[in-house]
């Protein structure tokens, strides 16, 4: 062993100590110029709870020779699930030619129950003679910056049962890709909820819109056919790969009233007596989709006739129900025997209906009877006439 | 006896004397039902009742086809349901309608056929020879009368078919039943009301001992039913209840209802009111009306059942009267003095 001079060993040291701190200092750039990159353009970002973040990275081989490059995902934070895709595919290997870049993309889902504040995600990609470590700054935040939005200026409708419902829906993608959104609705059952283009009469379930475009939806919506008066929320949503979009729509029904006078068997004639009352059964039915308070019952009958309701007055009438009542015609003590017209209407301070019964008079059989028994008075005459002078 | 037994014997005992009565019966009334055959073929072979018969016939038939050639413009005015109905009641431009030649000639028809059916045995001096036959008295006219009802009535049903059948020819439209029972009806109350002018005529045939005296009554009677009857009650009405500009709506009324109830002591009234009522069934009522009445109505026919109901009192009023006519003549002719001369 060649024994060193003092002068020289204190040199060789303090070069030694240069060296190494030198090394030390530029650990980064040393194993840059190793010849391996592993980057990304944005290595920290804003993440919401479950949302799933993409991050292209590229792997630069500067120096050293062609060769397979090896990448691993050193730390990732609890419950996190990533995977590294190479053309759709996972991998963990990628072969990086001298001087030219190569991609990978690696997903990261965000658990929807991770709580706020930064995680860290160390990628290492090694190869023999070099390697680079890429740590991904990860901060968890509920208000960050959404990747789109589905909008309406007039959330809230409002209208009668039957009627159909048309919302001006906008999506808009604020992801950095062409996003393709599938779309649904969660409607009270019995109704029907579709999805249109902006001026376009076509249905469509899903559609896609290029990064920071937005898109015109028309949503329809018919209520159930047997709807009663309320509010209803529904809420619509367009759900792509990163996660869902979400609104919610607010249609209010308004009562509709609609009674309809009857009878049991849809007739509308009937018979009657002069001066004798005659039950005629009517229903009433609440067609609309509100109740009906105080149903009142009138008559427009010739004069001299009277038509009594039992009952008079229907204090409730909920919608669809249907009830019977009776109408007692009594003709005029007097009247003709025919037909005539008698108007029965039902009325609620919101809706009438009015049924025009024909009522046969008919002539009491009495004067009948009375005219059989005067014939019958004469023919006994006219046999005592026979007793008396017949037979001589 | 079983029960069984007991209640056929019975039934049967009481079926023979039935039987035995009716066998009475027939027995008692041969000779009614002799002259009453006799009675009916002198009718149908006689001159007189084919010219009768010939005269209301080409009438009938005249009026019919006035009736029919007018009919569809008709029906589609009046939107009348019943078609066949129609022919009865409508008129040509220059006919008038069938029932009225019928209202006017049938009292006629009857009046020819009797008018002589005691008062001509008379002067023939046949009827003392008549009653010295073994029969009833009462046989002669009640087979008189009997006699002449039954001619009036085939003549009648027989016009009645001819009409219907000409109608049928013309219009192709067959009558529906109720249509049917309407023209049923509309004969058997003409049935009764020549009946009524034939007792009438029999009864002056008893009251009066020359043939013409007795037909001049009877035409008498049918001229002043059929034109001045209707003079006289408007006479009268407007006497009780004058008719002037000033006049309360109370004694108008008032004077038509007068009007309408001594029209009714008429059987010529009677009679046509009846005949219009069940012969067009949108007739309601007959006679004056008050506004409130028929406020609410709406036109529509009747039905069969209350076009008679409404006509009940008409018809009450001319079979009792027939009857009643029958009887006044029954009673003169019984008590009458019979000569054999």
């Amino acid at each position: 062993m060649k024994i060193i001079p003092p002068k020289g060993k204190q040199i060789f040291i303090i070069s030694m100590i240069i060296m190494l701190s030198a090394g030390l200092v530029v650990a980064d750039t040393a194993r840059a110029q190793s010849g391996l990159i592993l980057s990304t353009p944005y290595p920290g970002l804003e993440v919401r709870p479950g949302e799933t973040v993409h991050f292209p990275l590229e792997v630069l081989n500067q120096s050293i020779a062609s060769q397979p490059v090896s990448l691993q995902v050193v730390s990732v934070p609890e419950g996190w699930n990533w995977s590294l895709l190479g053309q759709g595919k996972a991998v963990h290997q990628i072969f990086a030619r001298q001087g030219t870049p190569q991609q990978v993309d690696f997903k990261l889902e965000v658990p929807a129950e991770t709580k706020e504040g930064s995680y860290q995600t160390i990628i290492r990609a090694s190869a023999a003679g070099a390697a680079s470590n890429l740590t991904l700054n990860l901060k968890v935040s509920a208000e960050s910056k959404q990747e789109g939005q589905l909008q309406t200026q007039y959330p809230q409708l409002e209208g009668p049962a039957g009627a159909t419902f048309k919302f001006r829906v906008d999506l808009t993608n604020d992801t950095a890709k062409e996003q393709s959104y599938s779309l649904s609705a969660q409607a009270p059952p019995g109704w029907q909820v579709s999805f249109s283009p902006a001026f376009d009469s076509k249905k469509i379930a899903s559609l896609s819109v290029n990064p920071g475009e937005s898109q015109g939806l028309e949503v329809e919506v018919l209520p159930a056919k047997n709807v009663t008066a309320d509010k209803y929320k529904i809420p619509i949503r367009a759900a792509y790969a990163g996660g869902a979009l979400q609104t919610e729509l607010v249609v209010t029904i308004t009562g509709t009233y609609d009674l309809i006078l009857s009878t049991p068997s849809g007739r509308l004639n009937a018979n009657a007596y002069p001066g004798q009352e005659r039950e005629v059964t009517l229903t009433i039915e609440n067609a609309g989709s509100a109740d009906l308070t105080g149903v009142r019952f009138s008559a427009r009958e010739p004069t001299n006739w009277s038509v009594r309701f039992e009952p008079e007055e229907i204090d409730l009438l909920a919608a669809g129900e249907t009830r019977e009542v009776k109408a007692l015609i009594k003709p005029d003590r007097r009247s003709i025997a025919g037909d005539y017209v008698v108007g029965l209407t039902a009325s609620a301070a919101e809706a009438r209906s009015t049924v025009e019964m024909r009522v046969l008079v008919k002539t009491s059989t009495l004067w009948g009877l009375v005219g059989i028994l005067i014939i019958a008075a004469v023919i006994g005459a006219v046999y005592r006439l026979f007793k008396q002078y017949g037979r001589r | 006896m079983l029960p069984k037994q007991r209640i056929l014997t019975e039934a049967k005992s009481k079926l023979k004397s039935v039987r035995h009565k009716l066998t009475d019966l027939a027995e008692q009334n041969t000779g009614l039902l002799v002259l009453c055959r006799k009675e009916l073929a002198d009718h149908l072979n006689s001159k007189r009742f084919v010219i009768i018969v010939i005269l209301v016939a080409l009438t009938g038939l005249a009026s019919i086809y006035a009736a029919a050639n007018g009919i569809r413009a008709a029906t589609q005015d009046q939107k009348t349901d019943f078609v066949f109905l129609y022919l009865f009641t409508a008129g040509g431009k220059s006919v008038p309608p069938f029932i009225s030649f019928i209202a006017l000639l049938g009292p006629l028809v009857s009046l020819a056929l009797s008018f002589d059916a005691i008062c001509g045995e008379r002067s023939r001096r046949t009827l003392s020879k008549l009653l010295a036959q073994p029969i009833y008295r009462d046989a002669v006219i009640n087979g008189k009368f009997l006699a002449v009802v039954i001619v009036s009535a085939l003549m009648l049903v027989s016009l009645g078919a001819l009409v219907g059948g000409l109608g049928l020819l013309l219009t192709g439209i067959p009558p529906s039943a109720e249509e049917l029972v309407r023209i049923l009806a509309f004969l058997f109350l003409t049935t009764v009301y020549m009946a009524l002018w034939s007792a009438l005529a029999i009864f002056f045939s008893v009251c009066f001992r020359q043939a013409a005296t007795s037909a001049l009554a009877g035409m008498a009677v049918w001229l002043f039913f059929s034109v001045f009857a209707q003079l006289l009650v408007g006479l009268v009405a407007d006497a009780i209840f004058p008719l002037t500009d000033q006049a309360a709506a109370q004694i108008v009324f008032r004077n038509q209802q007068l009007r309408q109830f001594l029209g009714w002591l008429s059987p010529t009234t009677l009679y046509s009111e009846a005949v219009i009522a069940i012969l067009n069934p949108s007739i309601r009522i007959l006679g004056p009306v008050m506004m409130e009445q028929i406020e609410g109505a709406i036109a529509g026919p009747l039905p069969l059942g209350q076009s008679l109901l409404l006509i009940w009192p008409h018809f009450t009023g001319l079979i009792a009267g027939a009857l009643l006519c029958f009887a006044g003549s029954y009673v003169l002719f019984m008590r009458q003095e019979i000569r054999a001369d």
